[in-house]
């Protein structure tokens, strides 16, 4: 007896023929959308390595694997000591040393790829479809550009990045970090869920090495005003020239490529701009 | 059957310590008497007599002294409808954004279940207790009106209060600057405050919190620029509504009136607070959270650079020691069946030991281990890490070796559960430990050094002052004193994953860009 599939079935025959179908054809954002929001502070079902040195990269940037040998991924037993280096995953030949923090559908990702040929990208998303539908998107992307390493250098996970940035990425690994759109959070009482406030700043200034610089977007301007007063309050960041900012040519990309930055372009709606330079920390 | 004593203090050095004992602060000298020396108690309970109906005189104490040491203006107008309102709105709604409070709950009901929520109704409890350096100053925290008092010890026993502050969250733990100067107060939503410990009388609130800009403006919401989409236009019109409604519910809650600076914050709660130093006395405040982090940030003016993270516990972290003899060592526990060992200025994990294996000799069927309390214990050059575990009626005493290595040395078994921990400065060190007998007063033993061992050698016996001291059922009491064991994640949180898609048939954006 055939019923009609309800949204959620459909959903599930679609992610399993997506799976078994293979993964060159470009995945269909409506299968992958989840409610807006999610809780920034409950524990989720979150997977994250205890420390950057136990996160396995292979998967994410297959290409960067390196040839010789193989991979060993497992993890240290509870009781051994750490530095038996061979229980740690294998390094890629190169780090990721881009984030774009809620990177939501991924256009930042897909449209920086080719902008930073040699630079590994990270996104980050905390919603778990729409994290897997960007993971579908570069394996589909990938395998519709074979003969080139194009897409082979942005990689997407599921990540809270308000709690676990550390876990990631070692002290000072960081280049630059991408913030687009980010949930406005407009209630007081929500502020402390923004994804910029001045106690969080200093995560970003410690994964961020002196000289990396923090991208922020937004079109809510009372958002842009508090990035910039929360950002520039901050002793490990100072705003970077529009001269600069304008010269940088990522700042291009962030204004068109993201999908929230196109949603605001079809509304004709404002967008507001500002770069901040990380610092090299005072004498101590 | 009276209370057991929940929280310990050494006073500077010596035999004398205070004892925390539900909304009570005692004060002993372990060379003279066991009696208290003193005694004081939270003012909601002084106000209503006793807690529970009877409006008794307050035989215990001398009344003049109370008089002389709180001015009625200083007391706080706590009824117990105050008390139940709080419990029922302000807090219910804190646990709700409380960072780490597991949101698992799909809505509303199942959220009463928070953690570390406190029973109905709820009592102002001292949760934190700890004391300068020198012993000149008390300071201890009730938990239910999240209040942060300052005592001034008199260096024979006798405390007079100086000042008391309502904190804008609950603080989890306290920790002092070198200087026992300053106060940190390391709180539920993840941020460490530092307070003087001495109020300044006429600090206007203006000047208070530095590194943060004028953030508590009002965000007005999107403006009219602002992307469309279906439910931002909602949201929008939402706001409009909702700023014009709300106009006055939705202003920044009032920061306190007294000086109060943030100096660093986690996205989770926080469980620990310590500072220490490096080997050029540079400062240091190490944090540790229920997300599995430790964090090593600078010390004041610095705080704001995070200079390493301790990472590898892969449960919630809430105990960590810095033994003094070489601070150069960290040692932490939390949820994890092992103790860790750091050089937290390197941020490298040196080795861990096993824990719950010597629990289980305790009680056998002990599966996790929650750590309540470590404590350094240093005597004739050796140094001890001492651990208590929840509801697990031993201590565990272990040797921190020279290689830094960690082996445990001996397992004290008590009567009950340990609620806490604390040593003596003086000539034998003396260790104590809070002790909560099972259906009877709950007591204070103190521990000498005797030989390679440690012998049990005074016993401070809790005494039922009735008029001062809430009655509560074993149950209610239960959810005062255990509350480690409820960081644990437990995996049934999700919540938030397959909910329903943002805006159903919302075709513009399901467009491809190749
Ligand atoms: C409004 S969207 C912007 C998406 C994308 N940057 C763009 O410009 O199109 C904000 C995104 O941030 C994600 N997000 C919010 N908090 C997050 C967190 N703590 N960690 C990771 N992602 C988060 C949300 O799930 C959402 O997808």
């Amino acid at each position: 007896m055939a019923e009609p599939l309800n949204k959620k079935q459909k959903r599930a025959h679609y992610r399993q023929a997506q799976k078994e179908n293979g993964i060159s054809q470009l995945p269909r954002k409506k299968f992958y959308r989840q409610r807006a929001h999610a809780n920034v502070f409950s524990d989720h079902h979150l997977v994250y390595p205890k420390t950057p040195d136990h996160m396995d990269w292979s998967t994410y940037f297959p290409a960067y694997v390196p040839d010789a040998g193989p991979i060993i991924t497992s993890q240290p037993t509870e009781t051994s000591l750490p530095d038996t280096a061979n229980l740690y995953p294998k390094k890629l030949t190169k780090e990721v040393e881009v984030v774009d923090i809620g990177c939501g559908f991924g256009g930042l990702l897909v449209a920086l790829a080719p902008a930073l040929p040699n630079t590994l990208l990270l996104g980050m998303e905390i919603r778990t479809s729409v994290a897997e539908y960007v993971q579908h998107r570069i394996a589909a992307l990938r395998t519709q550009n074979p003969a080139t390493d194009l897409y082979q250098n942005i990689g997407c996970l599921r990540a809270n990045t308000m709690k676990f940035l550390p876990n990631f990425f070692r002290k000072g690994q960081l280049t630059k970090a991408f913030i687009c759109f980010p949930d406005p959070h407009f209630k007081h009482r929500k502020h402390k869920a923004r994804i910029v406030s001045t106690t969080l700043n200093s995560e970003y200034a410690y994964v961020l090495r002196p000289g990396g610089i923090v991208y922020t977007i937004t079109d809510v301007e009372d958002l842009h005003h508090w990035m910039v007063q929360h950002l520039e309050a901050h002793p490990s960041f100072e705003r970077i020239s529009e001269e600069e900012q304008d010269a940088d040519p990522c700042v291009e990309i962030m204004k068109t490529e993201t999908e929230e930055s196109k949603k605001v372009e079809r509304n004709k709606g404002q967008k507001f701009i500002a770069l901040f330079r990380r610092l090299e920390d005072p004498p101590w | 059957m009276s209370l057991p004593f929940q929280c310990l203090s050494r006073l500077g050095r010596g035999a004398l310590f205070c004892a925390a004992k539900g909304c009570s602060i005692q004060t002993f000298d372990l060379a003279a008497t066991s009696q208290p020396l003193f005694s004081w108690t939270h003012p909601f309970l002084q106000q209503t007599g006793n807690a529970n109906q009877a409006k008794e005189t307050h035989e215990g104490l001398d009344e003049g002294e109370q008089a002389g040491q709180q001015p009625p203006s200083k007391r706080r107008k706590l009824s117990f409808d105050d008390v139940e309102s709080n419990v029922g709105t302000g807090d219910k709604q804190e646990m709700l954004d409380t960072p780490g409070a597991p949101a698992d709950e799909k809505k509303g009901q199942k959220r009463c279940k928070a953690k570390w929520m406190t029973p109905k109704p709820e009592l102002p409890f001292v949760v934190l207790l700890t004391a300068t350096e020198d012993g000149s100053h008390v300071i201890a925290v009730t938990g239910q009106d999240k209040t942060l008092w300052v005592f001034e010890h008199d260096g024979k026993g006798l405390l007079r209060e100086v000042s008391q502050r309502a904190m804008p969250k609950r603080p989890c733990s306290l920790a002092l600057t070198t200087d026992g100067q300053t106060i940190l107060s390391a709180d539920k939503f993840g941020d460490v405050y530092a307070l003087p410990l001495i109020p300044q009388p006429d600090t206007s609130p203006e000047s208070a919190p530095a590194p943060v800009p004028a953030s508590s403006q009002a965000l007005r919401g999107a403006n009219v620029f602002t992307v469309h989409s279906q439910r931002n236009r909602r949201a929008l019109e939402d706001q409009k509504r909702q700023r014009e409604a709300n106009a006055k519910r939705d202003v920044p809650k009032e920061g306190p009136k007294f000086a109060h600076e943030v100096l660093l914050g986690h996205v989770s709660m926080l469980t620990c607070v310590l500072t220490t130093n490096d080997s050029q006395s540079r400062p240091y405040i190490v944090t540790a959270d229920r997300d599995e982090h430790i964090r090593v940030s600078r010390g004041m003016p610095q705080s704001h650079v995070i200079e390493t993270y301790c990472l590898g516990h892969a449960s919630f972290v809430t105990a960590l020691c810095n033994p003094r003899s070489t601070s150069d060592i960290l040692i932490s526990g939390g949820g994890d069946n092992e103790l860790f060992v750091w050089d937290w200025l390197a941020g490298k994990l040196l080795g861990t030991v096993d824990l719950l294996v010597h629990a289980r000799e305790v009680l056998p069927d002990t599966t996790k281990i929650a750590v309540v309390k470590l404590i350094a214990y240093e005597v004739e050059n050796e140094c001890f890490i001492v651990a208590i575990c929840e509801r697990i009626p031993a201590l565990f005493v272990f040797q921190l070796q020279a290689d830094n290595t960690v082996l445990h040395r001996e397992t004290l078994k008590l009567r009950g559960n340990a609620l806490d921990i604390a040593s003596l400065d003086v000539e034998e060190e003396g260790l104590l430990v809070a002790v909560d007998v099972a259906g009877d007063d709950g007591e204070v033993l103190a521990y000498q050094r005797d030989g390679n061992s440690w012998a049990p050698r005074q016993h401070i016996q809790g005494t039922a002052d009735a008029e001062l001291e809430p009655i509560l059922s074993r149950e209610d009491l239960d959810k005062v004193l255990y509350t480690v064991e409820s960081l644990r994640k437990t995996g049934l949180d999700e919540g938030d994953d397959e909910g329903p898609p943002e805006v159903p048939g919302q075709s513009s954006e399901t467009k491809q860009n190749s």
